[in-house]
């Protein structure tokens, strides 16, 4: 089973939740698809690491001797990767999307594909948690090749630390997902950008379920009316408590320390496995 | 020779664009015959790569001096590969503008900027 945990607003708790949940399911798998900022490795302090890839794109070479200056690639291209002047194309890598379209419709050979760098994975194991984490070279345009190598790691039940968001990146987090936790905070912005995530999941027709973080005002009952409205209940609510800050700024795992979070979490768990059951 | 710039409007009163690669049209006129084309530019709603595109529909033009008031680098490499020369515009009409380029009165491009990034 594949659980992923997205937000919409960041700061709202994904990785909160995600690196507890799978600390709380045993011989789980930890995948953090949040690769511009990875940080759920730092929670599960893993030293040694099992093994480190360089994740590739793909990008068009080209041969100025085999170019006839046809112009067919640089037509082709529809995202302007491509420009024609003088007798043989320019390639913009940062433009290009690894479509591999130029080099099938070179008549000449003259394009040839190699590979181009964008970031690492890398895979670690604590105990039977394996944690695996993708980190994005700095200046790449896209994450999307990072997050795919990341997601070929999917073993057992596995917990996917989604980016912030709705856009490309967390489309493509979701989509091994059996199951999608919603994190969301009691604040106007936070169900905002809940109802954008949600439209999300249902487009992609993805059960979810709803978890609410930071609850502090029971007074507040912003989230619980708007899941209402969807006909569900919401999974868990976790307090806004000085004591889960602290743990957290220190880089600890609070289903660790504390038996009731601890049991809140498998808690969480077993009303996911109902639910998709 | 062909002299472009990109424009808001399609008559030679119009202001020019204070962008490049997401314009809306190019004046394109020339000197020998004294002809004003108009054109849409086939980059103005792209969502990536307009800089790119633009510069290279006015190369394929054959056009050989642009007038405009600022350009992103990509943009610029596809301009410099086609020997497209670069003068900064003035906050005018299409006319003046060719006008002052005649009579010499404008500069040189020469500072380009990052590129807006699918931002109009």
């Amino acid at each position: 089973m594949n659980i992923a945990v997205l937000s919409g607003k960041g700061g709202t708790g994904k990785t909160f939740i995600s690196t507890n949940l799978a600390n709380t399911i045993p011989n789980s798998t930890y995948l953090d698809c949040d690769v511009e900022e990875p940080n759920g490795r730092i929670f599960f302090n893993a030293k040694d690491e099992m093994k480190t890839e360089t994740v590739y794109r793909m990008i068009p070479s080209i041969d100025k001797d085999k170019c006839n200056g046809c112009r067919a690639c640089t037509e082709f291209c529809q995202f302007s990767a491509l420009a024609f002047f003088g007798d043989s194309p320019m390639l913009f890598p940062e433009v290009c999307h690894s479509c591999g379209g130029c080099e099938k419709v070179c008549p000449t050979g003259a394009i040839t594909e190699v590979k181009s760098s964008v970031g690492i994975v890398e895979v670690n194991k604590v105990a039977d948690l394996k944690i695996v984490s993708g980190l994005l070279n700095i200046g790449e345009a896209s994450s999307i090749p990072v997050i795919n190598r990341v997601l070929s790691e999917i073993e057992n039940t596995s917990i996917i630390d989604c980016p912030p968001g709705s856009a490309c990146s967390t489309m493509e987090s979701i989509k091994k997902a059996d199951y999608c936790v919603l994190v969301t905070e009691p604040t106007i912005f936070g169900l905002h950008n809940l109802k954008m995530i949600v439209e999300l999941v249902q487009l992609f027709k993805i059960p979810f379920g709803f978890v609410i973080n930071k609850v502090e005002d029971p007074n507040n009952t912003m989230i619980e009316d708007y899941v209402k409205t969807l006909g569900k209940e919401v999974l868990i609510k976790v307090p806004f408590t000085k004591e889960i800050a602290n743990k957290v700024a220190s880089g600890m795992l609070i289903s660790d320390s504390d038996s009731d979070l601890r049991d809140l979490f498998k808690s969480l768990l077993n009303k996911i496995t109902e639910e998709i059951s | 020779m062909k002299i472009a710039m990109a424009t808001l409007e399609e008559n030679m009163e119009t202001k020019l664009d204070q962008t490049f690669g997401r314009a809306v049209y190019f004046l394109i006129h020339d000197t020998e015959t004294g002809e004003n084309k108009f054109m849409i530019n086939p980059a103005k709603d792209a969502t990536g790569g307009a800089g790119i595109k633009s510069a290279q529909t006015l190369v394929d033009e054959k056009v050989e001096t642009l007038i405009v008031f600022r350009l992103g680098t990509n943009a610029v490499k596809v301009l410099e590969g086609g020997n497209v020369k670069c003068f900064r515009a003035i906050e005018d009409t299409a006319e003046a503008n060719l006008k002052a380029f005649k009579e010499g009165k404008l500069t040189k491009l020469e500072d380009f900027h990052p590129g807006y990034h699918h931002v109009k």
